[in-house]
């Protein structure tokens, strides 16, 4: 079907009018100039103030049993530690020294009195040095020159160990603590080094050697490791922030005032309004996130030539922050025009930057992982693909950042087209444009879900039912552990999709025949969906191969799938087929092709209606990487249930699918020599690991392809929606651009 | 001009199962003639206008204008009508000047012809004053003309107006009665709701008269008194709905 040419003019008529809108609201400017101009330099500023209020409050510490130190090495001087124990005397400073006020009480006695005053916060630490220490250690360092020439080694010195006395639950007394073992450390050393020369030993006999480590990272990219964790972080954040107020006040906020309605009256066709709108966010994205950076950069340059943490923010990478910043700034303006759009008011608009964060979030932390590194995988995650990328390119990873930019680039590009899609698609419905504001009685609204359903179930009704599954799943997951694999099969099927479907389709709809799409179906379009599977097959079986190259399936996992296979190998085969075939089929193909198909038809638009149900269906696959290819074979199945007007068409491709990659998973080199016609098929990979050849998945893919585009001919029954929608499209394609 | 056919719109609603805002609604507007409608708060005239400037769709009927279907060729309908509300739609950051500036140009008008037309609307609605006002200092009445101005700029032949005058002083109303009646003299075919009699029999040329979402009664005004044998418009339009709403409640009743 054509699509509606744009009217690029009416595009730009309504940006510039946009930003001069946002221009004159003081609110958007703060948000987007003034704070972060103020935030970072303010940040800067009390973080140095803190640092240096930290870094100058000297700890105090009291010493029990001053008496039983040695003169040699000496440990304290008077009030302070005695500066040849710090690297920098002055820090001897930070360490204030105080000495038990009655001399003459027992140790324990003065302990319990200072560990009151530690619990107190009169003292950070208390150092107990034990009685007889000095005795021991003269009578031991007294036997050391005689050592020298003994033949045998004498039993070691057994010295009593100094206590130090600290409180965890306070912070300045763990610094204090740390502070301590470091002065002790040094001073303990010190003393073995004395004991070195006494006993005529040189130094070396006790430290051998010591570990020189050298960098060889220029000096322009040392410290360049932490700021390319940092700044990708600030970017998104940034860019989230700087879209999200824009198109809260662009959608609900014109909405809210009455705005709205006018422009929707005006020429202006949804498309071009949403692009307007759409760029106007984005020029605000961009830049809040390229004033935090240079202001977070400048304060972090300053912060960092008074107390150097990381080495300075790299200028350089400002340039390949930018480049990234056009697509995340897209891709988050559309997310949230969207968003924004299905907002009554401005007040209701602001609640959804939380959940927007909450997907966001997990998909940039991700990337702190150490063992997260650009892989292919990676790369095709969105969000965390594009982190990864910036930071192989801050990290100067050229060459790993160009092989990986391809795959980024599509992903992002792909989620920027489908969020501007769903954009314009929330901008075409009435029932998201005139929301009214309802008060929220859970009775009535029981009653009309019950009183009002129709035939089929809603769109709304279609993911409550994948929402029920999910939480039968998770309720399920933890109570089957040391089931057998045929209770898990049964229990995962029936009561996790099987029977959330048949209630929601029970309390949500009127018509199981329509809502399951129990028509019968033509013999031609069994024997379709029959040859597509058969077609597809071997694609199926590569893609499952790459699927798992790409995202490899970790140890523990992979040890558990073999103990399911080893189940499996011991079960009848008409069995695994029965469980893993035939019930499957049935039931997801009821719950997915049926209830929630059905359910989102009502939307419209039958290809948004084939993407969400295979996507809903993908995520209701445990393993990661059955839902990657789930997804992909939830598409076909859609096509097939739409295309086939039947729910038998998808369910018996899926019986065929599943039953095909069970059989096949199971050849062996003993299975290729009894059956030879397997040999022009397939082709030994590894040891007694058997895989299609190219050719024939090739094969089997262009006969798949030329089915789909026989089957795509035939005519299919539309819902009143589908019809409207097509209608629409048909006008937007004939109207004449201004 | 404006053709609309059992025009029928129902929404999901929760307290009352489905709701129809609009039953089998059919009326016909030509060009030079000022069609009312005429209706209390809720009758379902706003439904039909929003219909008729393709913001909604209906569940079932068709409606055209000027030969065009508001439901498959929206766009084409929207380039013919000038549509004007009681929620003014008046951005709050935009002066006077550039919010009307800124409909002529989605309209497609060329700078110089939009400036004389602006200039001249300006001038024809006494707005010179108010030009570099933002829409966030205007009084009701101010936002009523830059509406106006705002709708009728691209000089549309059906101009819509749903309830102007509600909010209105007496003084603005009647300057924005007198302008409505000199868009008539020019052509254009006006289609004007609301639920002020006076206002209906000033003004229109033909009325219909909505409740619940049905046309009660359809025609010039002396057609309806003579039918109804009633002069009186307010004792007639009472009547009606009574009947209506007593027809309901016996049907209702058997049912």
């Amino acid at each position: 079907m054509k699509r509606a040419k744009m009217n690029w003019g009416n595009v730009r008529i309504i940006f510039e009018r946009e930003v001069r809108d946002q221009m004159r609201d003081r609110r958007t400017l703060f948000m987007i100039f003034v704070l972060p101009l103020l935030l970072y330099p303010l940040l800067g500023l009390s973080f140095l103030r803190v640092l240096q209020f930290l870094q100058q409050k000297p700890f105090r510490v009291m010493v029990i049993g001053q008496a039983e130190l040695p003169e040699t090495p000496p440990l304290v001087a008077d009030t302070r530690f005695a500066s040849s124990l710090f690297d920098d005397p002055k820090q001897a400073d930070l360490l204030e020294l105080s000495y038990p006020e009655d001399n003459k009480q027992p140790p324990e006695k003065q302990e319990i009195a200072a560990k009151k005053m530690l619990s107190k916060g009169e003292l950070e630490a208390v150092l107990v040095i034990p009685a007889n220490f000095k005795e021991r250690l003269d009578e031991f360092r007294a036997t050391l020159p005689e050592r020298s020439d003994a033949a045998t080694p004498v039993e070691s010195a057994k010295l009593p160990r100094p206590r130090l006395i600290f409180n965890d639950g306070k912070e300045n007394s763990r610094l204090a603590e740390i502070r301590l073992q470091r002065v002790l450390q040094t001073w303990s050393e010190s003393i073995g080094r004395d004991n070195l020369a006494r006993a005529g030993l040189p130094e070396a006999a006790a430290i051998p050697f010591r570990i020189e480590s050298a960098d060889i990272s220029p000096p322009s990219r040392r410290g360049v490791a932490g700021w390319s964790k940092i700044l990708p972080f600030i970017l998104l954040i940034w860019a989230l922030t700087g879209a999200f107020y824009p198109a809260v006040d662009l959608c609900a906020g014109e909405k809210e005032r009455g705005t709205l309605e006018t422009l929707l009256i005006s020429p202006a066709e949804r498309g071009e309004i949403v692009w307007g709108k759409l760029l106007t966010v984005m020029l605000f994205s961009v830049f809040t996130a390229v004033l935090n950076l240079l202001s977070l950069g400048s304060t972090g340059g300053f912060v960092n030539s008074q107390f150097p943490v990381f080495g300075a923010p790299p200028w350089s990478a400002m340039v390949w922050l930018l480049i990234a910043l056009v697509p995340v700034a897209a891709l988050f303006s559309a997310v949230c025009l969207a968003l924004a759009a299905l907002a009554r008011s401005t007040k209701e608009g602001q609640y959804y930057l939380m959940p927007v964060m909450l997907v966001i979030t997990p998909l940039v932390f991700v990337t702190l992982w150490p063992s997260v590194e650009l892989t292919l995988g990676f790369s095709l995650i969105p969000v965390t693909g594009i982190v990864l990328l910036l930071r192989a390119l801050l990290e100067g990873e050229y060459w790993n950042a160009l092989r990986f930019a391809p795959p980024v680039i599509v992903v992002t590009g792909l989620c920027c087209h489908m969020a501007i899609r769903w954009a314009v698609d929330q901008f075409s419905r009435e029932n998201v444009l005139f929301r009214e504001s309802e008060r929220l009685d859970l009775r009535l609204w029981f009653r009309h879900l019950w009183r009002d359903r129709q035939a089929t179930p809603s769109a709304g009704a279609a993911m409550t039912c994948v929402a029920a599954i999910l939480l039968a799943q998770f309720a399920l997951q933890g109570s089957m552990g040391g089931a057998s694999i045929t209770t898990v099969a049964l229990c995962s099927q029936l009561a996790t999709i099987l029977l959330p479907t048949l209630l929601c389709a029970w309390f949500l709809s009127r018509s199981p025949r329509e809502t399951f799409q129990l028509q019968s179906p033509k013999p031609l379009g069994l024997a379709g969906a029959a040859a597509l599977a058969l077609c597809l097959h071997p694609a199926s079986q590569m893609a499952s191969a790459f699927v798992q190259q790409l995202y490899p399936v970790p140890p523990q996992l992979s040890e558990q799938l073999l103990g399911v296979q080893q189940q499996l190998n011991a079960m009848p085969f008409w069995q695994v087929l029965l469980l893993f075939a035939c019930l499957p089929a049935f039931c997801e193909e009821l719950a997915f092709r049926g209830f929630v198909m059905s359910g989102l038809r009502h939307l419209g638009n039958r290809r948004q209606a084939i993407v969400i149900s295979a996507l809903a269906f993908g995520i209701t696959h445990t393993v990661n990487q059955q839902s990657i290819l789930a997804t992909l074979t939830g598409l076909v199945l859609g096509f097939l249930v739409i295309r086939g007007g039947s729910i038998w068409c998808p369910m018996l491709f899926h019986v065929l699918h599943n039953s095909l990659a069970i059989t096949m998973g199971q050849v062996d080199s003993a299975m290729v020599r009894s059956w030879p016609v397997l040999r022009y098929l397939m082709v030994e990979t590894s040891p007694s690991k058997w895989e299609y050849q190219h050719g024939i998945v090739l094969a089997g893919l262009l006969a798949a392809i030329l089915l789909v585009s026989g089957i795509n001919r035939v005519r299919y029954r539309q819902t009143p929606e589908e019809k409207l929608y097509e209608a629409i499209r048909h006008d937007a394609s004939s109207a004449p651009v201004g | 001009m404006i053709h609309v056919q059992r025009l029928t719109k129902t929404y999901a609603d929760l307290r009352r199962g489905e709701f129809v805002a609009l039953d089998h609604v059919s009326f016909d507007a030509y060009p030079g003639q000022i069609y009312g409608l005429l209706g209390p708060n809720g009758a379902g005239k706003t439904t039909a206008l929003r219909i008729l400037s393709t913001v909604l769709q209906p569940t079932d009927g068709t409606a055209e204008i000027n030969g065009c279907d508001v439901v498959r060729q929206p766009s084409l309908v929207r380039r013919q009508i000038g549509f004007m509300s009681a929620n003014t739609g008046v951005y709050d950051r935009m002066t006077a000047w550039e919010m009307v500036e800124y409909f002529g140009r989605l309209y497609g008008l060329q700078d110089e012809p939009l400036r004389a037309r602006m200039e001249e609307l300006f001038e024809r609605l006494q707005m010179n004053e108010i030009r570099d006002v933002l829409g966030a200092k205007m009084s009701t009445g101010m936002k009523q003309k830059v509406s106006i101005a705002r709708a009728i700029v691209h000089d549309p032949p059906v101009v819509i107006f749903d309830e102007p005058t509600s909010g209105l002083d007496v003084l603005v109303a009647r300057a924005l009665l007198a302008t409505v009646a000199e868009l008539k003299t020019q052509g254009k075919c006006i289609v004007f709701s609301t639920h002020i009699m006076t206002e209906v029999e000033k003004l229109c040329d033909r009325i219909a008269i909505i409740h619940r979402g049905s046309l009660l009664a359809e025609g010039t005004l002396t057609e309806l008194r003579e039918r109804h044998q009633e002069h009186d418009l307010e004792e007639l339009f009472f009547q009606l709905i009574s009947r209506h709403d007593e027809q309901r409640r016996l049907d209702a009743a058997v049912c």
